[in-house]
């Protein structure tokens, strides 16, 4: 029988063979990886580039619309509302602060006693926060001067009140004072404290005194009792 | 022994490297850094866009505000107090009131005012001294016209005593305020 493998003019596939064709194909695969790593660096390269270049040109276009903003922004007209809500706001402020001493003088009215009489008043504002009164006052009996007290502390308006410099004269009990002629007397200081909240001014119109010299009368309490006019009458019952 | 062929594709792999880390990495880094100036940038342009909005608004606000009204907010605080047309106002205030004028004068600027933290500043007090005679509505009338003045003249002091025929004398202090310059804008100045 003949060979028919030796005879054959078609060569054999042997194991070398295949071991030849595997080591083809790792280096086709290593080829691939080189040839697809320097293109993609290469694209890449160029795509960062351009990409780069982009930016940049982006970065120039926000810096000139800044610039064109901050050209735009207009100074004069910042320091005109600056000054202007300065202005504003200072000019709250005090209204805030503003206080009636018509209404000081409409709570001594109210809270003080016929039988009792000024002879003289200092009214001094503290901090925009308080006014002191000393109010030196005269009356004709110790009792008055309690009751005087008692209703200084019992009104809405008064912070505090303190009796200071009590002095008495004509007290005399063996004698009676319509006999002597003398009339009894005691005088004291009363330190009154009064809240600037407690006495606002409420704005009713405005007085424009200056330039035109126009006037407009107002007057926002009634103005009626005088503290400084002793009264004869006396009514703590009443009160 | 390496064939070319190796060889050429160990240089395009060693090239490839050596570009990502001399070229690509240091570019992107650079454009990350220009892609934050740009994020910068755009928030800036954003906050100016938006100052100069509010100012327009605040301008046109303003402007919007009557001249009467702002004419009375200058009468109120001015820059300036002019001590003789106060004392000429208060002249006629007495005369309006009734009582009889004695004396008025211009006691001085107080410029120490309270240098507070108040960003807006602290208008600039000014005081003037009134003597006055008169019966106690007459300087009731006084204190209430005083009180409705187109600017503020603040009773400081009040000193009421009786005098002779059962008059009453009252001596006032009386503050009115001029502008003072924000904090703002003396630091604007500088």
């Amino acid at each position: 029988m003949t060979d028919l493998s030796n005879g054959s003019f078609i060569p054999r596939q042997g194991p070398v063979k295949k071991r030849r064709r595997s080591a083809s194909k790792k280096v086709y695969f290593f080829s691939l990886v080189c040839y697809v790593a320097f293109l993609a660096t290469l694209l890449g390269s160029a795509g960062v580039y351009f990409y780069g270049e982009l930016v940049d040109r982006q970065l120039d276009e926000e810096v000139v619309a800044l610039n064109s903003e901050i050209s735009s922004f207009n100074e004069i007209n910042m320091q005109r509302v600056q000054e202007f809500d300065t202005r504003l706001q200072q000019a709250y402020d005090r209204l805030n602060k503003s206080a009636s001493i018509v209404s000081i003088f409409s709570s001594l009215e109210a809270a003080t006693i016929n039988t009792v009489s000024l002879n003289s008043l200092s009214i001094e504002r503290e901090n925009d926060e308080v006014f002191n009164l000393a109010a030196n006052i005269n009356t004709d009996s110790f009792d008055s001067t309690i009751f005087q007290r008692e209703i200084y502390e019992g009104s809405d308006t008064i912070d505090s009140v303190s009796i200071e410099g009590l002095q008495s004269s004509g007290l005399n009990a063996s004698v009676s004072t319509e006999d002597s002629g003398l009339e009894s007397e005691i005088s004291f200081i009363a330190e009154i404290k009064i809240p600037l909240d407690a006495v606002p001014y409420v704005s009713t119109s405005v007085i424009r005194v200056a330039p035109e010299f126009e006037v407009e009368e107002t007057s926002p309490l009634p103005i009626e009792a005088d503290l400084f006019e002793e009264s004869t009458e006396v009514n703590q019952d009443e009160i | 022994m390496i064939t070319k062929g190796l060889f050429i594709q160990i240089l395009m792999l060693v090239t490839s490297v050596a570009i990502v880390i001399t070229f690509i990495q240091p570019k992107f880094t650079e454009i990350t850094e220009v892609q934050d100036n740009i994020a910068t940038y755009q928030q800036k342009r954003t906050e100016v866009l938006s100052v100069n909005s509010k100012l327009a608004s605040l301008t046109s606000r303003l402007e919007g505000v009557s001249s009467n009204d702002q004419r009375r907010l200058f009468d109120y605080l001015p820059d300036k107090v002019d001590s003789i047309s106060v004392i000429r106002d208060l002249y006629l205030i007495s005369n309006q009131a009734g009582v009889f004028y004695k004396d008025a004068n211009f006691a001085g600027e107080d410029k120490t005012i309270e240098e507070s933290e108040n960003p807006f500043g602290n208008p600039v007090k000014h005081t003037f001294e009134l003597s006055v005679e008169g019966n106690y509505n007459q300087i009731k009338k006084l204190l209430s016209l005083l009180e409705s003045n187109n600017y503020p003249l603040e009773v400081h002091d009040l000193n009421i005593a009786k005098i002779e025929g059962g008059f009453l004398s009252a001596n006032i202090s009386l503050v009115t305020y001029a502008y003072g310059k924000s904090n703002n804008d003396k630091a604007n100045r500088i």
